[in-house]
């Protein structure tokens, strides 16, 4: 049987103008962007335009996959860090709770539902990734793992935002922190881990060290870059500084769904004990 | 059906719920009256298993609440004071993901929701979104939503505040039907005249205590008649209060070195009888005023229905 609070999430949600807009949108922005390298790559504007390039598809395939990852990972806690939260706020959780309704059941309905709505994103970039795989170099599986790296991402981005909006009663705190967080993983394990390198340089050693790889770890794109890597060759983030140069090229691919898979699960135990008002892991009763 | 056992709630310093115990029999309606802020609101969630009590027991059909939780949940249908609906979502839709979550099979779902909104009448509304429905309408449907998984024990938390006087008729109608229904309901009001035709027994609640309870005929009828008492005597207290606990009428005697203060449920004939008594046993009685004060401040405050 589907959970109920995902089916009702998922009825309200088509019926707002949200849903259809940031659907829109999210069209909008992808086929902006391949129209762009499409021009590009015709080179419209010069008349010694030379046609499509296997390269050039490589490039688009790049940056269409990075651009969407960014897109899902700050669209997910938008919509989850309030599902909590919102439901206090609008006084509608007492009645969930005092349901028949485990804390589990709730949270996972409502993570799925947020992940429901990425998965529809998903489908409906579909067919600008299709155009690629029509003028070949990117493969119907290619797609499949990069579709099922970005379910595995919004569910941990989404385990963020359902805790921060458990553990924080307004919303906009809620949403702030969460984004504060995604910002962190994103850009922050980035910046810190340069940092590191810099400061490890001065001190004259270059090896470096599980924990700096460790913050990238932690960082959705170490597991792209890593799929990209064995998919169209080297881009972004450089192999040296994700792996040893003994590891497998998807070693750090599978590091970092450990890392976000673990982290989810903790992040949703903790929040089926937050909003679980009769606390069961204090049930202890005073002696009197 | 439903028994409490010495329940206590505080909230830092503050006991919301302080040592409370009563009974609730099945097919009872039980009328929980006192004042904003004597603590009903809490005493009801820790009923409906959405705050946890400090100290205390609650059992629901023999059941202990905090060691099973789903299976109370199954029993107790709850409506909270303050509540919200959700947007973008019809009557009938609503209803229906309360029976969803309320464990109601698909196949009776249909016909639940169509004798419930009979019931709250809201049947023409089925198809309308929830937040366009007026106060008075959100609050039946409330009602009947927590009535979806034919729940044992209905707990209602003030279902009529905040309504005008239309919809705390319509509201009564509706209760009255669930009482000829043979529901066990527990019922809050800072009214008690509202309960008082409505519930088979009342408690009164005032600082998070029960002060009196019992059937609602017993109890109407202590309220109206009791007197508290204030006696002054010059001297011979001590055979003065013997004497006082003598009486029959009198429930309870107190004393303190300036004034023995007295709880006295007799008529105004039998007063005069008292006051005669003292006299006639030689006690030197100074005053002997009826005082504002514990029941009656209590039961004015509770009848005269102040809303904030
Ligand atoms: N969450 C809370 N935190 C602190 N004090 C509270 C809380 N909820 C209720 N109280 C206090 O507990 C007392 C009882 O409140 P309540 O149960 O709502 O009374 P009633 O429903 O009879 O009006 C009040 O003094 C109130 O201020
Ligand atoms: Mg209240």
């Amino acid at each position: 049987m589907i959970n109920p609070v995902l089916k009702k999430e998922i009825k309200t949600r088509m019926r707002t103008w949200k849903t259809p807009a940031m659907i829109s949108i999210y069209v909008l922005l992808l086929s902006v962007l391949v129209v762009f390298v499409f021009l590009e790559a015709y080179n419209l504007l010069s008349p010694y335009s030379m046609g499509i390039r296997p390269s050039d598809i490589k490039g688009l395939y790049y940056v269409l996959t990075v651009f969407q990852m960014i897109l899902i990972v700050f669209i997910v806690p938008a919509t989850t860090s309030s599902s909590i939260s919102g439901e206090r706020e609008r006084r509608t959780f007492d009645l969930l709770i005092c349901s028949r309704l485990s804390s589990f059941s709730i949270v996972f309905g409502k993570l799925t539902a947020s992940l429901a709505q990425i998965l529809l994103l998903l489908i409906v970039s579909l067919p600008i990734l299709s155009i690629l795989y029509l003028f070949g170099g990117v493969s119907p599986g290619n797609i499949l793992i990069l579709f099922s790296f970005y379910i595995i991402n919004a569910f941990y981005f989404g385990s963020i935002g359902l805790f921060t909006s458990a553990y924080f009663r307004k919303t906009t705190t809620s949403t702030i922190v969460s984004y504060l967080i995604t910002l962190f993983l994103t850009a922050g394990t980035f910046v810190l881990f340069v940092f590191s390198m810099e400061l490890l340089r001065n001190t004259g050693n270059n090896d470096i060290t599980f924990f700096q790889r460790f913050l990238l770890y932690l960082n959705p794109l170490s597991g792209l870059s890593s799929i990209l890597t064995e998919q169209v060759g080297e881009i972004f983030i450089p192999s040296q500084w994700l792996k040893k140069d003994t590891w497998d090229t998807l070693v750090p691919l599978y590091i970092n769904l450990g890392l976000d898979i673990v982290i989810s699960s903790i992040l949703l135990f903790l929040v089926s004990i937050k909003i679980n008002p009769m606390g069961s892991f204090k049930r202890k009763s005073k002696a009197k | 059906m439903l028994r409490i056992e010495n329940l206590t709630k505080k909230y830092g310093n503050i006991k919301a719920v302080d040592n409370l115990s009563f009974q609730v029999k099945e097919g009872e309606i039980f009328g929980l009256v006192g004042p904003n802020g004597a603590g009903k609101t809490t005493t009801f969630k820790m009923i409906a298993t959405l705050l946890k009590p400090t100290s205390g027991r609650i059992y629901i059909d023999d059941i202990e609440v905090s060691n099973n939780l789903k299976e109370v949940r199954t029993k107790i249908g709850y409506m909270p004071d303050f509540f919200g609906v959700y947007d973008n979502l019809k009557v009938e839709e609503y209803l229906e993901f309360y029976g969803d979550i309320g464990g109601v099979s698909k196949k009776e779902i249909k016909d639940i929701i169509e004798d419930l909104l009979h019931l709250v009448n809201l049947t023409h509304k089925k198809g309308e979104y929830v937040d366009s429905l007026s106060r008075g309408m959100k609050q039946r449907l409330c009602l009947a939503r927590s009535l979806i998984h034919n729940p044992k024990l209905l707990i209602l938390d003030e279902p009529a505040s905040g309504l005008d006087p239309r919809a705390r008729i319509q509201m009564k109608e509706i209760l009255r039907e669930l009482k000829s229904m043979g529901k066990t309901i527990i019922i809050s009001s800072h009214i008690l005249p509202e309960l008082s035709e409505l519930c088979t027994s009342i408690g009164i609640m005032e600082k998070g205590k029960l002060v009196i309870s019992g059937p609602v005929d017993k109890i109407m009828r202590k309220i109206n008649k009791t007197n508290i008492i204030r006696i002054r005597v010059l001297d011979l207290k001590k055979k003065a209060i013997k004497l006082l606990k003598e009486e029959p009428n009198i429930d309870s005697v107190y004393e303190n070195d300036r004034f023995i203060e007295i709880s006295f449920n007799g008529e105004e004939d039998q007063m005069v009888q008292l006051i005669k008594k003292l006299i006639n046993n030689g006690i030197p009685v100074v005053s002997f005023n009826p005082v504002d004060g514990n029941l009656e401040e209590i039961f004015m405050k509770v009848t005269k229905g102040d809303e904030e």
